[in-house]
């Protein structure tokens, strides 16, 4: 099996690494940034040092927002050659801005947040004046709760979007869920909720996110939660997705991330989100 | 027919300005859309776009001129559109073009010949290519600029300055004599020869006119332009543009492109409606067949009643 992922090797890479030696003969770990990709009419080819990766039997992406473009390119050269992947190229390009990924979720009938977007701030004055406060803005392409922020006011919020637009950063306008600063991030491996955690936000804080400051821990997903979470994760074209779901009485997917994180939901539950991952990989590529 | 010109620049305005004009003399309605005016939305019902109120949705065809930057604003316009309204270019095919290698390779898995390319986005893997392609190199930046390198320290210099995830491909230059771009709209194919920096109409040979539709016809596009450059007596697809210019081949060959544009926009955006309304209807067929089904009315569980 092929890992690809950053340069800098991280307590996620490092234990689907671990777990992968368990199942698979041979583990390679390959940093996205050295990779080369080389193709004419015949062939193609994803080289690292001169060695062909698609000769593997089956490839695990791990790819952060920052190689977004070189790594879907990746992945829709190893599709072409029919490699074993378990997510789909285009849920790198989905879940990396994120209101793609709320596109991919509204057409599948996924219930989130009413969210809109447009090129210039001047195109949103009518939602702005008419939306209910406080708002949550959200850079297109900000990550791990980076980049979100909450306006009080029209005024707050124009503030906000116009220093976001002088800096050519694009930003949508989602409402505003009541929430005591929690969500819940449900891990789907296939068909299967595997392992679950509500997330809450530290004091003073409204975001959940675990690099955020935020606290996971053990939950046990209804329902509903395991529901939302298989039909998003399927709605992208991902048989490894991690799910974020405003708990309440109505609930929201907020977002489906391509690249999560697994310390705090194996710290959280106990459970070895790792070996299932490369369970899954092993399955794809054994049954090919 | 309502015909939506989608632009993302002054020149883009310009060039909708003139389609719609010509799509009117055609006797259909047809609007210039700014870009900018356009509102995405996407919630718990559904997803949609407006323009001024206007729902896209409601146009019968929607032609995008889109510009390298506005990519993604323009895939998700057409993702959001593209199951009720005949777009320029549909969604998939749309996605090839956030990538130069990405289109190179579709081509030439469909037998368009391209020479040895190789693509990269950081300065580490930059030196493997080098060692591969030796110099000269040419390198191609994703906002389309082609740059020839012929010294190591040019070379480590460029690539020492890009912004992490640029995707930049890499080949060894050609000096052709001349190149040769063809506009395709619908089975049309209007060519110029650019020589030096003087452009003129050329006398197109049948290769480069089944290439060009061939080009087209995968990329299933109401019009597109296709760089050619000649190698080894043959042409060799360099670039594919979505948004063509249109008026420099209007004032090269003096044909009536805006003509012939409306004309093909207008009977692909029927036919394409024509396929949508029959592909809807056997959908809906096929449901309520899987409905019946399910609830015992037709198939084996009728039989066993």
């Amino acid at each position: 099996m092929a890992l690809l992922g950053p340069e800098e090797r991280r307590y996620s890479e490092l234990r689907l690494l671990k777990e992968a030696k368990k199942v698979f003969e041979t583990v390679t770990y390959f940093p996205i940034s050295k990779l080369v990709l080389e193709f004419d009419e015949k062939e193609v080819k994803i080289l690292y040092r001169g060695k062909n990766i698609l000769e593997y039997d089956a490839l695990l992406p791990r790819i952060p927002k920052s190689y977004m473009k070189f790594g879907y390119l990746l992945l829709c050269f190893a599709r072409e050659q029919k490699i074993p992947i378990p997510i789909s190229p285009e849920s790198v390009l989905y879940t990396h801005n994120k209101f793609l990924t709320l596109i991919a979720l509204a057409q599948a009938n996924v219930p989130i947040p009413k969210t809109y977007l447009s090129l210039k701030r001047a195109t949103l004055e009518k939602i702005l004046e008419n939306i209910k406060y406080p708002v949550v803005l959200k850079l297109l392409y900000g990550c791990a709760g980076k980049g979100v922020m909450f306006a009080d006011s029209k005024q707050s919020a124009i503030s906000i979007m116009d220093m976001l637009e002088a800096f050519k950063q694009p930003v949508f306008v989602e409402e505003f869920i009541k929430n005591p600063g929690e969500d819940i991030r449900a891990f789907v491996i296939g068909e299967e909720l595997v392992a679950c955690m509500k997330r809450k936000a530290k004091k003073g804080e409204r975001r959940a996110n675990i690099a955020a400051g935020g606290v996971g821990e053990k939950y046990e997903a209804g329902d509903e939660e395991r529901d939302l979470a298989l039909r998003a994760a399927k709605a992208l074209g991902m048989k490894v997705a991690a799910v974020d779901i405003l708990p309440g009485k109505k609930k929201y997917v907020i977002e489906v991330n391509v690249y999560p994180g697994l310390k705090g939901i194996e710290n959280a539950t106990g459970i070895n989100v790792a070996r299932k991952i490369v369970e899954k990989v092993y399955e794809l590529a054994t049954s090919v | 027919m309502k015909v939506g010109i989608i632009y993302f620049s002054k020149r883009g305005r310009e060039e909708a300005e003139r389609i719609c004009n010509a799509v009117k003399e055609e006797g259909e309605e047809c609007f210039p859309i700014d870009a900018k005016t356009i509102l995405l939305y996407a919630g718990e019902d559904d997803a949609a776009a407006f323009s001024q109120e206007n729902g896209l949705r409601s146009f019968d065809s929607l032609v995008f001129l889109p510009e390298e930057e506005y990519f993604e604003f323009a895939y998700m316009i057409i993702k959001i559109v593209y199951d009720y309204t005949v777009t320029s270019i549909p969604c998939e095919k749309f996605r090839l073009f956030f990538n130069r290698a990405l289109i190179q390779r579709f081509l030439a898995s469909h037998k368009l010949s391209v020479r040895k390319v190789y693509a990269f986005s950081e300065a580490t893997a930059a030196n493997f290519v080098l060692k591969e392609l030796k110099l000269p190199v040419i390198l191609q930046f994703p906002d389309g600029r082609r740059i020839p390198i012929k010294s190591e320290d040019t070379f480590t210099e460029l690539i020492s300055g890009i912004k992490r995830d640029t995707v930049i491909t890499a080949e060894k230059p050609l000096k052709p004599e001349f190149l040769v771009w063809t506009l395709v709209i619908g089975d049309e194919v209007i060519a110029c020869e650019k020589k030096g920096e003087s452009i003129s109409p050329f006398n197109t040979p049948s290769e480069i006119i089944e290439k060009s539709l061939k080009v087209s016809s995968l990329l299933s596009t109401f019009f597109c332009q296709v760089n050619f450059i000649p190698y080894r007596n043959s042409f060799l697809v360099n670039e594919v543009r979505l948004f063509p210019d249109f008026a420099l081949f209007e004032k090269i060959t003096g044909k009536n492109v805006y003509k012939i544009l409306a004309s093909s926009i207008i009977s692909k955006a029927k036919e394409r409606k024509k396929e949508m309304i029959k592909r809807s209807i056997s959908q809906s067929i096929n449901g309520i067949k899987r409905w019946l089904l399910e609830i015992g009315i037709i198939g084996p569980r009728r039989e066993k009643i």
